[in-house]
Formats: structure tokens, sequence, C-alpha cells
């Protein structure tokens, strides 16, 4: 039962993603008559922090980190299957390499 | 399906070719953005501060850093991620700035008599569906917004804003494992609440 419950209720997060709530005073035209009226004091709003904001989102590094550090169980997953099929590899490489030394060995003392 | 990709594909290309014009100096193309996404932004700055006022001047300022700042935008996420990155910033700033929400009820029903309307995204598709889970999202709604802030914030961000974890740790300045437990008592409450109802 709560796991259904749980199962609709993620469902219900997603539906609610999409519904904005009307605030119902014409909000786009006063949002465009401030931009149409700004003056130089306005840019005061450009504080550091936003300004940091701007630096971050605009920097392939600090977003390339931030997905590291977001995906981690992945990359630590894609590790060790790099590691282990890197072993593997060298362990049959190396076993190839005996194998024909062997055989060139026989040749030889042949 | 595919119809969505397209559609998501083509919302994309238009904001991008938007924001390219907008970069020109086009304000035109500018306003058209702000129609376009200033419910979106009032929504999520609502849920977070509860304040209808507070929200709007919340709007207001987010666009009017994005009009100073577009020129400076790259591109390197979608304009809508940086726009819902900027507007969650804002509010988190004027959280910190006071705490008079804290213990404030609010109630959406009485949002919709002010003449304010939970209403279907614009950008959604399957209207159908949603007018079947309407009542129900709109009481998950309601107990979202009257949740403690401590409970309330992570749970936007992460079930509603698609933050991770990390993200939300990051922004609240807390550590991650007490976001996963705030979030889980959220979900928790709620779901109690909704097996109440």
């Amino acid at each position: 039962m709560k796991e259904l419950i749980m199962k609709k209720l993620n469902k219900f997060f997603k539906v609610a993603k999409d519904i904005v709530v009307d605030p119902g005073n014409d909000i786009e035209n006063r949002i465009i008559d401030k931009i149409k009226n700004l003056s130089d004091e306005d840019k005061v709003i450009l504080d550091d922090d936003f300004m940091n904001f701007l630096k971050k989102s605009n920097s392939r590094l600090y977003l390339f980190n931030k997905k590291l550090k977001e995906n981690c169980g992945l990359i630590v997953f894609f590790g060790i299957l790099g590691l282990a099929a890197g072993t593997f590899l060298l362990i049959e490489y190396r076993n190839y390499k005996n194998q024909k030394a062997k055989k060139t060995g026989r040749i030889f003392n042949r | 399906m595919i119809n969505g990709y397209n559609s998501d594909r083509d919302k994309a290309t238009s904001d991008d070719k938007l924001v390219a014009r907008s970069k020109n100096g086009d304000k035109a193309a500018f306003e058209i953005l702000v129609r376009k996404y200033s419910k979106y932004v009032y929504t999520t700055a609502f849920f977070m501060v509860r304040d209808s006022h507070e929200a709007e001047d919340i709007s207001q300022e987010v666009f009017v850093k994005v009009y100073l700042a577009i020129g400076g935008f790259r591109g390197l996420s979608s304009f809508k991620t940086w726009l819902r990155k900027l507007t969650v910033n804002t509010c988190i700033d004027k959280l910190r700035l006071r705490s008079k929400t804290a213990d404030r009820k609010v109630s959406l029903d009485s949002m919709v008599e002010d003449g304010k309307e939970i209403l279907l995204y614009e950008f959604n598709q399957n209207v159908e569906k949603f007018f079947q889970d309407k009542e129900a999202v709109k009481d998950i709604l309601k107990i979202i917004v009257n949740l403690d802030e401590s409970y309330r914030i992570p749970l936007i961000l992460r079930d509603l804003q698609d933050y991770s974890y990390i993200e939300i740790a990051e922004i609240l300045k807390k550590p991650v494992g007490t976001v996963k437990t705030n979030i889980h008592r959220a979900r928790k409450i709620i779901k109690n609440l909704m097996i109440d109802k």
C-alpha cells in the first residue's frame, strides 16, 4: 500500500513539475515595463554573488567537475570495469607472449 | 515519445534563437522570453518563499539580472536551466536574509480566491492526463507549501526542480546526509497526509 502511494507520489511530482501558479496580475507586462525603464542604478543588482554564479555557469571546467562529483558512483563503476578489462587484456597478452616464446623456442631447438 | 522529443528539441532551439537575438539587443525577443518563462519563475519563487508579493519581486529581479547579463551567457546549459538556477539562488538569498516564512501557513485555495490559479504549464502536451491528476497534485502542493522550511526547500529542489543531492547540499550549505534525511522525512509526511485523506 505504502509502496503504491510512493509510486503515485513520484508520478504526481512529475506532473507538479509542469504546472504554474498564475499570479493573475499581468506579471509579464510589469516585468517588461521594469526592463524598459532600467537605469544605471539598477545595475547594482549584478552583485558579487550573481557574477560568481555567471562565472561558474560559463565555466566548462566547473561544470565538468560538478558532473564528476555528481556521478561519482558511475565513475567508480567504469573505473573498476576498465581496470578489470585492462588486467584481463594484460594477462591474455602475457599468455600469448609466453605461448609464442615456447613455440619459437621449440622451433629454435629443432 | 518521438513527438515529445521533437517538441523538446524545438523548444530548446527556439530558446537558443531568442537568446541569440536578445544578446544582439533585440528587445522583442527578450519580451518573448519573459512572456514564456515569467509564470515558471514566479511559481518556483512562490513555492520557495511562500509570499506572492515577494515571489513577484523575485521574478522581476531575476529577469532584470538576465536582461543585464544575457550577453555573458555562453549557453553551456539550456536557458531554462540557467534561469531556474538563477531563480533558486535568488530565492535562497532572500530566505537567508529573513526567516519570516518559517511559521507561516499558506493556503493555495486562498490564492485561487485572490485571482491566482494553478494552471497547466504551457509546455506540457498531455492535458488529459494532467486533469486526471489535478486534484491529487493540488493536495500535494498544499502540503508542500505548508511544510517546514528545512523540509520544503530540499524537497522542492529535489523533486520539483531536479537538483542532485550534492547540489542541494551546496546551495543550502548543509551536509548531504542531512539533505537526504530531510527529503526522506518530507516525503514521509506527504505520504502520511495523503493516506489520511
